[in-house]
């Protein structure tokens, strides 16, 4: 170790002394167009625009136009993009590159020594073929940043970097080398942030490797320094930095525009009405951007000349919108007879309560509607949060936010305060928002979908109003508004997952390294940890179900196609670009992801009906006995209804048989999209209400899609009690471990959710005191254990000997969630080879496939050994799958 | 085409460019190339025979032949089993599996092939080909052997395999002639179909034709609609008794249910075995055929098929008959030409066909060869200019955009590259001026095999009534004399290969393209081994050289088969390996090339060869076999110490 480290200082000592002779620097001139290129360290300068502001205080009178064109995870020649985003270079001609900003360095580090070769001859090549391009501004100019140092956080559930700035260094080097060879000029940014964190006393990254934004703050003056030498430090020019802010919120909706499947990819083409389709319009949208764009470029340069302002940005030179005509209405409407469209003829919801057909137990009730809470339009995703409140995400600005309009997406908080279903406040508590397709509360905040990020915002004051937002995740596509991110769930132990439809090209790096997933899947997120990793790779049309059973079985609807999925076979290791075959969408991409073209993985029932909104499982005891477990599915254009599915055990897996839907309603604009079981134990479902509901249908900007509508209702039991909600909130530890023990699912997950935001220490000891203190004669005292084992996954506490002791479970359900916790830390438990030899012989073909699914995460000729002791017993569909695509994932 | 196709077309493109390289480079020493063997595939042979049957079946043929194996060993059992069952390996690799099963079950290679077809499964077309390629297999065995398990035969021709039947079947007829089989095969529909479908495997001559009646009794006894096609099908096998299969055919022509295959079957009867009055019938029962069929119909294969035979029977008519037919025919459809490809041997079937001056014609190009193959149809005399700048235009072609076709007033009209098992249908008017126009694949090299002449004449039935046949377009005067089997010479080829002369041999060893990719005495390409010390190889074995020659898939060397590359960066490279180490692979990727390329190891995802030879078979069948041993002869005159 100590070896290391003097190896480590040595380097880096050299690496210093080296920089200094590096004679090549880079000079500007005057009209310059900088384009930043590279990973998330440039991808992120847009939204923390100090160094932006530097730039143009150091070069007042250069009128420098900068463009980020960076994306996480891109390499020098790696760069998976959404169908016909455009090359590299159509980008950079775009933008009229004379100087480019090359970042990269950080997740080819990954690959270690033996990576440094690949890496330097790509560079090598890049520069080189960047330097016989002319985008329009005679021969570019290229420099090469190097990535920034791995922050030691202090945090024990984070790598401390040590072994990360060991291989970044070889990086830097490799890029200083190539720099020197190539007479380019390097900026060595790693030295400086080494010797920053070092010496910081505050956090300066989210997770060891991105900056945030007290880190992107230091950082402007380093960058800037890095490569134009030094200078006296000017102080950041706030008032630029807004001004640079709104340039790049406009370039980043222009050059990260969401749907861009339906832009520039293949469904550009539909959406016409006879004139206009939506590329048409659309295009003309990021024309319209592009000058907007231009125009702020104009007042940053009055702005750093120190030139007074108007405080009203002057955006009359840009191009008129072009307004499709609408194709809704008249006699042959297709959308009509095909019985996807609802009427223009809005209905009083108090009218539309009186066309539901329910089951003849329950009983309908209007929570809330656009009619009291005119905030409401649009609703499209549900939750409660820790007090049993609800909130509702809405997207007025669907599929799209529209230029010169305010973007205005929200997330609100609908308070009920006499606990009667009847929501009587409606509170905002974030707006400002675009295409929030999902959101989850936890951690102290809550996380919201903004593809191609996900927002973290936070109320530190206890308004209830947001005070706090960051980007803590980012890289995913933003292909298609309506395949974003949603569905996102808190697993038993403690990953947040949420998932993204097809067409998507995502790549997402972390402190553990870059992870790219093509054409859908779901993602998972550990909060302590900061794993980003693809959970369910399997090519899903847009997967916006996702539920888990009491023992942790996990259960995912895909909503075009209405087939809902047993996870477990889906969700073992398998790396881009191979999918696990046999979704929707399998058959148009097995060429690059591998498997038989026409094989379907089976759906767990048989679909009768299109699509899946949203699902739940019945755990409530609100709800009658024989429903408990019941699969609750949510059609918006086949049936309009919440349709209900009983489920048992069957072989290593699960069957589903429809049942008597729980409602249906004859008003063609009910458009249930998500539902959940509320803390008192009722079914709430959120009615996006809306006469069209098809996105491939109608033009993006079809003038008759609804802005102004949205209802949310309570399925209630006509005479069975509602729940008293269960108090979470702010409330003892010891109080919410008892929580744990309560049969709903959703009670049990909210007091997970509430644990898992509390300090570790003080749970991880009244843990062991309860977990101690449990009657081992109760019959859900396994249950009771397994949970003890999520909470321990849940804050990163291996604990190998509560493991073992669920791995030898009397109930199979628990053995096989006990196996998923040990894929999960496979790392960490060294005889996890001897565990898994047990799982893989046991009596339940369940606990088999478990252990098959976790030798995924394995490598090697011994791991083929272990998975192949399956074949010892019969194998079902189920468990043949997941051997084969264990098997390939070993083979890959 | 899309995209997809289009690359698997280039890849093959490029594969084939490699056939032709001829480029005489010093430099490349085959026999010193330093391969490293990726690591064989761990097999874990010990545990139970699911775990191994299930491990086998993940590994691609490649993988498979890389699985260590000993014919001492029961425990490598599976690994022949596998090998002998798995669609696409090369003959070399079944013959050995076969030797070793029977040394390590104690059971003689017939029963090992028997057992081995019932045991096939035969869902897919290549599990059907495997299934073929057995059965051929079986009857290629000793009769003796054959004779011994005559019961076991008997048995299993009344199997619910069908694959199993038939190979009882055709095993039956080899062995003993197979009259009894008829009896035996009345039980069922089912069975009799699986006797008479024995018929498209090589059984001698002699049984197929002692077989006819009793497979014409078939046909007329039995009201199984499947039985009677495949009767109509075994019929087209038999060579005797032509004048009856034709008229008998004729009729069953009428029937709709058996018309498809009656057109199959009539079109493999010689034309001077068809009487006239019968071939009038037919003639007028076809354009009666094309003028009810739906317009929507005619562009389906069994349709062109029958048009194919309209055209020869219109062509055995008086001209003016067939006038008066032909006028009705372009009524309703346009002539069709189906020219095919032969698989392995790089010729179109049809040498020559005639159009009338101005007319429309679709000519149909069904590819049944593993590369790719285009048609141009050139001006007279233009053949050679323009199959020469078809390497020019390149994969991606010339103004036209189709590949290897130059832009050139000297082509008329051309199909663009058609991948393996497809079709393309060219239609055009005939040029208004008669004279012999010459097509060609403008594939690089293909030209030296591969074309035709289109012959333009004004007055078509005139023509068709005496044809003539036309010049070659590029000078050759041989003409076809037999499709020699290594079966045919390796009885004479120790006498003939003396009192040869060299400079006789050397000139034959150019004229038949051998040295576009052999060396010998110091010249010649590299894409084929150096056959310098081919004969010390094969220790002075004739028969091994004669197999070189005659099949050349039966073996690959594996330093000449084509690698398939693919890179990290979603490249296609395709070419031979000159060497490999833990860094790099070089690889010839383009006869134009001077220099080979490097590829780094590390930005190859996928390198998997080709288990066909590039080497094309038939490539000799324009020469005696007098020329054949001038051949051999000057092979082994010129060998190196």
């Amino acid at each position: 170790m100590l070896h290391r480290s003097a190896k480590l200082f040595l380097t880096v000592a050299l690496t210093i002394i080296c920089i200094s002779c590096n004679a090549v620097e880079l000079s500007l001139e005057k009209g310059d167009h900088i384009c930043l290129v590279g990973n998330a360290l440039a991808e992120r300068l847009q939204h923390h625009n100090e160094w932006e502001s530097l730039l143009h205080q150091r070069f007042p009178n250069h009128n420098l136009v900068v463009r980020n064109l960076a994306f996480p995870g891109d390499e020098p020649f790696e760069r998976i993009r959404s169908e016909n985003f455009g090359e590299p270079d159509q980008h950079l001609s775009h933008s009229q590159a004379s100087v480019i900003l090359y970042f990269f360095g950080y997740n080819e580090s990954f690959a270690g020594s033996e990576g440094v070769s690949k890496f330097k001859a790509d560079l090598t090549r890049l520069v080189n073929e960047t330097r016989s391009k002319d985008y329009g501004k005679g021969t570019p100019r290229v420099a090469l940043v190097s990535p920034i140092a791995f922050e030691n956080t202090g945090d024990p559930s984070l790598p401390n970097g040590d072994q990360h700035n060991e291989r970044l260094v070889m990086y830097c080097e490799a890029l200083k080398e190539v720099a020197m060879e190539c007479e380019v000029p390097f900026a060595d940014v790693f030295t400086p942030t080494k010797h920053l964190f070092e010496a910081s006393k505050d956090r300066l990254t989210l997770n060891g490797c991105h900056l945030n934004a007290a880190g992107y703050r230091e950082f402007a003056s380093i960058l800037d320094q890095a490569l134009f030498g030094t200078n006296d430090v000017q102080p950041i020019n706030e008032r630029l930095v807004s001004e640079i802010n709104d340039k790049n919120f406009h370039w980043w909706h222009r050059y990260r525009a969401v749907n861009g499947y339906s832009i520039y990819g293949t469904r550009g083409k539909a959406g016409s009405d006879g004139t206009y389709n939506n590329t048409d319009v659309m295009e003309r949208e990021r024309e319209i951007l592009d000058q907007m764009t231009s125009n702020r470029d104009q007042r940053i340069w009055q702005l750093a000349k120190g030139n007074p302002l108007s405080e009203i940005v002057d955006d009359s030179n840009t191009l008129p919108f072009i307004q499709p005509k609408t194709n809704v209405g008249g006699p042959d409407d297709p959308n009509a007879k095909r019985g996807k469209l609802g009427s223009l003829d809005y209905l009083p919801a108090e009218e539309q309560a009186k066309l539901f057909k329910i089951h003849p137990d329950f009983e309908i009730q209007l929570v809330a509607s656009e009619e009291q809470f005119p905030e409401l339009a649009n609703p499209v995703a549900l939750n409660f949060d820790n007090k049993g409140r609800l909130w509702v995400a809405t997207m007025q600005s669907y599929p799209q936010w529209k230029p010169k309009s305010k973007l205005d997406d929200k997330i609100l908080i609908l308070e009920d305060g006499n606990g009667d279903g009847t929501a009587d406040e409606c509170k905002v508590f974030i707006d400002g928002l675009h295409q929030p397709t999902g959101f989850e509360i936890g951690n102290g905040g809550v996380y919201i979908a903004e593809q191609p990020d996900i927002i973290f915002a936070q109320d530190t004051d206890g308004d209830d109003v947001a005070d706090s937002r960051t980007r803590p995740l980012f890289g995913f596509d933003s292909a298609d508004s309506h395949h974003g991110i949603a569905a996102f769930e808190w697993g038993p132990g403690g990953n947040l997952y949420f998932q993204e439809g097809t067409f998507k090209f995502s790549q997402v790096e972390s402190p553990y390294g870059l992870t790219r997933m093509s054409e859908a899947g779901i993602w998972s997120h550990h909060p302590k940890t900061h794993q980003l990793s693809a959970f369910c790779n399997f090519a899903f049309a847009n997967p916006w179900g996702h539920v888990f059973d009491r023992w942790g079985q996990n259960f995912i609807g895909d909503a075009s196609p209405g087939h809902s999925y047993w996870a477990a076979p889906l969700t073992g290791r398998i790396d881009y670009p191979l999918k696990h075959p046999g979704g929707s969408q399998h058959r148009r991409i097995a060429s690059t992801t591998g498997g038989d073209p026409a094989y379907k993985f089976p759906t767990f029932y048989p679909k009768r009906t299109r699509p899946l909104g949203g699902c739940a499982m019945v755990s409530s005891r609100h709800f009658p006995p024989e429903m408990q477990g019941n699969f609750l599915v949510t059609n918006c254009i086949g049936d309009r209804g919440i349709l209900n599915h009983e489920v048992r055990e069957e072989g290593s897996g699960f069957v589903g048989v429809e049942v008597e839907p729980l409602l249906m309603c004859d008003d063609g604009n009910f458009r249930p999209v998500d539902v959940q079981i509320a803390p008192d134990g009722t079914l709430y479902i959120v009615d996006w209400h809306n006469a069209l509901i098809g996105h491939l249908q109608h033009n993006l900007r079809e003038p008759n899609r609804d802005r102004s509508h949205g209802r949310i209702w309570r399925l209630k039991h006509k005479t069975r009690p509602v729940l008293e909600p269960a108090k979470i909130d702010g409330q003892p530890i010891e109080k919410l471990l008892e929580l744990l023990k309560v049969p709903e699912d959703r009670t049990r997950y909210r007091a997970r959710r509430e644990l898992a935001q509390r300090d570790t220490n003080e749970v991880m000891q009244a843990l062991a005191v309860w977990s101690d203190g449990l009657a081992k004669d109760d019959e859900n005292y396994e249950h009771h254990l397994l949970e003890t084992l999520w909470l321990h996954q849940t804050h990163h506490q291996i604990n190998a000997n509560l493991l073992e002791r669920l791995l030898q479970s009397n109930d199979h359900r628990a053995r096989a969630a006990a196996t998923r916790v040990l894929s999960f830390w496979i790392n960490e438990i060294p005889n996890h080879v001897e565990l898994l030899e047990k799982s893989i012989q046991d009596e339940h073909p369940r606990v088999r496939l478990e252990g098959v699914r976790a030798v995924s995460f394995l490598q090697g000729d011994d791991a083929i050994e272990l998975a192949l002791g399956v074949l010892d017993q019969d194998l079902d569909d189920y468990l043949q799958y997941t051997l084969d695509e264990t098997m390939r994932r070993l083979e890959q | 085409m899309n995209s997809k196709q289009k690359n698997a077309i280039l890849s093959s493109i490029i594969l084939t460019l490699m056939a032709s390289v001829s480029v005489a480079q010093e430099h490349h020493h085959h026999n010193e190339l330093q391969i490293t063997k990726p690591e064989p595939p761990k097999i874990f042979l010990d545990k139970s025979p699911r775990v191994v049957a299930y491990q086998l079946k993940r590994l691609d043929n490649q993988r498979l032949l890389m699985v260590e194996r000993e014919a001492t060993d029961p425990k490598y059992i599976p690994v022949y089993q596998a090998i002998l069952t798995r669609p696409g390996m090369t003959a070399q690799f079944r013959l050995e599996a076969i030797s070793s099963l029977s040394k390590l079950l104690s059971k003689n290679t017939t029963q090992i092939v028997t057992e081995s077809i019932s045991n096939l499964e035969t869902k897919t077309s290549e599990q059907i080909k495997t299934a073929e390629q057995l059965i051929e297999l079986l009857i290629g065995q000793p009769k003796s052997e054959l004779m011994e398990m005559r019961s076991i035969f008997e048995a299993s021709s009344s199997s619910s395999n069908e694959y199993e039947r038939v190979a009882a079947f055709a095993a039956l007829c080899a062995s003993e002639g197979g009259s009894s089989c008829f009896a035996e095969a009345k039980k069922s529909p089912a069975q009799l179909t699986s006797l008479l479908n024995a018929f498209q495997y090589s059984i001698d001559q002699d049984i197929k034709d002692a077989l006819l009646e009793q497979i014409i009794a078939a046909f007329n006894h039995s009201t199984d609609l499947n039985v009677q096609i495949a009767a109509i099908k075994a019929m087209g096998y038999a060579q005797t008794q032509s004048q009856r299969r034709y008229e008998m055919l004729i009729q069953s022509f009428e029937n709709n249910a058996l018309r498809d295959a009656s057109v199959n079957t009539l079109l493999t009867i010689p034309k001077q075995d068809r009487p006239e009055a019968a071939n009038q019938k037919l003639a007028e029962l076809l354009v009666k055929y094309a003028e009810e069929t739906p317009a929507e119909e005619r562009t389906s294969n069994a349709f062109t098929n029958a048009m194919q035979l309209a055209d020869q029977s219109l062509s055995m008519l008086g001209s003016s008959k067939a006038k008066d037919f032909r006028k009705r025919l372009d009524a309703v459809t346009v002539r069709m030409i189906r020219i095919r490809t032969v698989e392995e041997e790089m010729r179109y079937d049809v040498p020559f066909f005639a159009v009338q001056a101005g007319k429309p014609i679709q000519i149909v190009l069904e590819n049944h060869d593993l590369m790719p193959h285009n048609l141009v149809i050139t001006r007279p005399g233009k053949l050679k200019p323009v199959a020469q700048s078809g390497l020019n235009a390149g994969p991606t072609g010339g103004a036209s955009g189709l590949a290897y076709v130059p832009d050139s007033d000297d082509v008329l009209y051309a199909t663009d590259m058609v991948a393996s098992d497809a079709q393309v249908r060219l239609t055009f008017d005939a040029p208004s001026e008669p004279g012999e126009y010459p097509y060609v694949c403008t594939f690089p090299q293909h030209w030296y095999r591969m074309y035709g002449v289109m012959v333009v004449v004004e007055d078509l039935d005139q023509w068709l009534n005496d044809p003539q046949e036309p010049a070659n377009p590029i000078g050759n005067n041989r003409s076809f004399v037999n499709s020699w089997t290594v079966q045919d010479l390796e009885a004479e080829v120790d006498a003939g290969v003396r009192g040869r002369t060299t400079s006789i041999g050397a000139n034959l060893f150019n004229e038949a393209s051998c040295r576009g990719c052999h060396r010998l005495a110091g010249e010649g390409g590299v894409i084929g081994p150096d056959l310098s010390k081919v004969v010390a190889k094969w220790k002075g074995n004739r028969k091994e050289l004669l197999r070189e020659i005659f099949e050349p898939s039966y073996r690959v060397d594996e330093a000449y088969q084509m690698q398939k590359i693919l890179t990290v960066d979603g490249q296609t490279l395709t070419g031979i390996r000159i060497s490999e180490d833990n860094d790099k692979v070089v690889l010839m990727t383009n006869p134009e090339a001077t220099e080979p390329i490097t590829i780094l190891q590390d930005d190859i995802e996928v390198m998997a060869p080709s288990a066909i030879s590039m080497m094309p078979k038939a490539l000799l069948d324009q020469y005696t076999k007098d020329e054949i041993f001038e051949i051999i002869a000057f092979i082994e005159s010129s060998q190196q110490p």
